[in-house]
């Protein structure tokens, strides 16, 4: 809701999914289009691989922008917890 | 409703068993032949789901890579083995359709997937000889911006729209079948057929005929692969272009050069005539022009498409000047 990640709401759902998917396959060290180094290790989390991973859930009212910044945040939040765990 | 019989094989005898009752086809991640259900172009009267068949990626005795048919595209493509050895074959996964879809689909489906012509995927409005044999190819004189520019016929245009299948026609990949007469060896790049009159046949798949796994023989010490897509958005669309090309370079020289394109061919399309003369060459960008026309002697562009003779000659130009080690 802060980044306007969505309008309409109805790909909500399917983005969350994907979005939680992604950021599993980049942890678990899985390679994309985008990604410069295909060895172990060489795969993180930056815009340009959330735009690529979450390609294939369109947004009819446009909000990507919002949805990859929402994204973002949810993502940086948990590494903060993490290192606050740690 | 959509009616229709499902089964699960649990070997591959036991698919070529339930395969062989008519109107049965084999079914892998589903991405393609249900949607082709679902839009009235696929009528089978039963589905044979084959994904629980070899999922493994293994090294076999020479130092290859036998890949079970079922295996998911993704996980080929974060294989570690695969990345490491075959980093062209990873790449060109990774160019392909999205995550979700390369989370269902598989190796053998990949290689079996049906064109995205427009008039082909129409089964309301339009003339295809692919989907209705001898009914005429709406093509030829309609949209055909994404069609082919070499090997098609004036029967039929329509490209074969992998990614994965360009990187293993460059790689010299195999893919083994196995069928009522016993198991039998076809090269990638002889597994997919040429329209010629009959566009409905795609594959030299026999009746019965299943493929079990996908062979990579030992790979070469190359010095650099690159696999370039070119295509309308920069995600989750199919090529308009795409050059698959690895490189071993010796000094100046191209010691070994594989050379394959994408979207413009009704098969994955091996560069054979430009490798012939880029081999043992100097890798300029006269002597690379000059490879790459010449395997384009042949093209016959269509109205729509024409500009793809161009872009191919670019981006090829483009792809193997950066693998030599030069400034694209």
């Amino acid at each position: 809701m802060e980044h306007d990640g969505l309008q309409c709401g109805y790909c909500t759902p399917g983005q969350i999914c994907s979005a939680v998917a992604m950021l599993r396959e980049i942890a678990a060290g899985a390679p994309s289009y985008v990604t410069d180094d295909l060895a172990p290790g060489g795969v993180g989390v930056s815009p340009s691989e959330i735009r690529e991973r979450m390609s294939g859930n369109l947004c009819r009212c446009g909000a990507h922008n919002g949805i990859i910044d929402a994204i973002l945040q949810v993502y940086c939040d948990q590494q903060v917890k993490r290192e606050a765990m740690a | 409703m959509i009616r229709f019989d499902y089964r699960r094989a649990s070997s591959s005898d036991d698919a070529m068993t339930l395969i062989a009752q008519p109107g049965y086809r084999l079914l892998g991640g589903g991405t393609n032949l249900v949607d082709l259900m679902r839009k009235g172009i696929e009528h089978p009267l039963g589905l044979v789901d084959v994904t629980a068949l070899s999922d493994t990626i293994e090294e076999t005795a020479t130092g290859g890579l036998m890949i079970g048919a079922a295996t998911r595209n993704s996980a080929l493509a974060a294989h570690d083995l695969v990345r490491e050895r075959y980093p062209l074959l990873s790449r060109a996964v990774l160019a392909g359709a999205s995550g979700q879809i390369r989370n269902m689909a598989t190796m053998a489906g990949n290689l079996m997937q049906r064109t995205r012509c427009a008039y082909f995927n129409d089964q309301a409005g339009s003339r295809c000889n692919k989907r209705q044999p001898g009914s005429g190819c709406d093509a030829a004189q309609g949209f055909n911006r994404y069609n082919a520019i070499l090997g098609a016929s004036n029967m039929c245009s329509a490209t074969h729209p992998s990614d994965m299948c360009v990187a293993l026609a460059a790689l010299d990949a195999r893919v083994h079948l196995l069928g009522p007469v016993g198991e039998r060896v076809v090269a990638m790049v002889d597994f997919h057929r040429l329209p010629g009159d009959r566009p409905d046949l795609e594959t030299v798949l026999e009746a019965g005929e299943i493929i079990t796994a996908i062979e990579l023989p030992v790979a070469p010490v190359f010095t650099r692969s690159i696999y370039r897509k070119v295509r309308d958005r920069a995600s989750y669309a199919f090529a308009l272009v795409s050059v698959g090309v690895a490189v071993r370079m010796e000094g100046e020289t191209i010691g070994d050069l594989r050379l394959a394109f994408g979207g413009i061919a009704p098969k994955p399309w091996r560069a054979f005539r430009a490798e012939e003369i880029l081999q043992g060459s100097r890798a300029t960008q006269a002597a690379i022009d000059a490879a790459v026309e010449a395997e384009l002697a042949a093209a016959v562009p269509l109205a729509g498409n024409a500009f793809k003779v161009e872009l191919l000659k670019r981006t090829a130009r483009a792809v193997i000047t950066e693998a030599a080690g030069g400034q694209s």
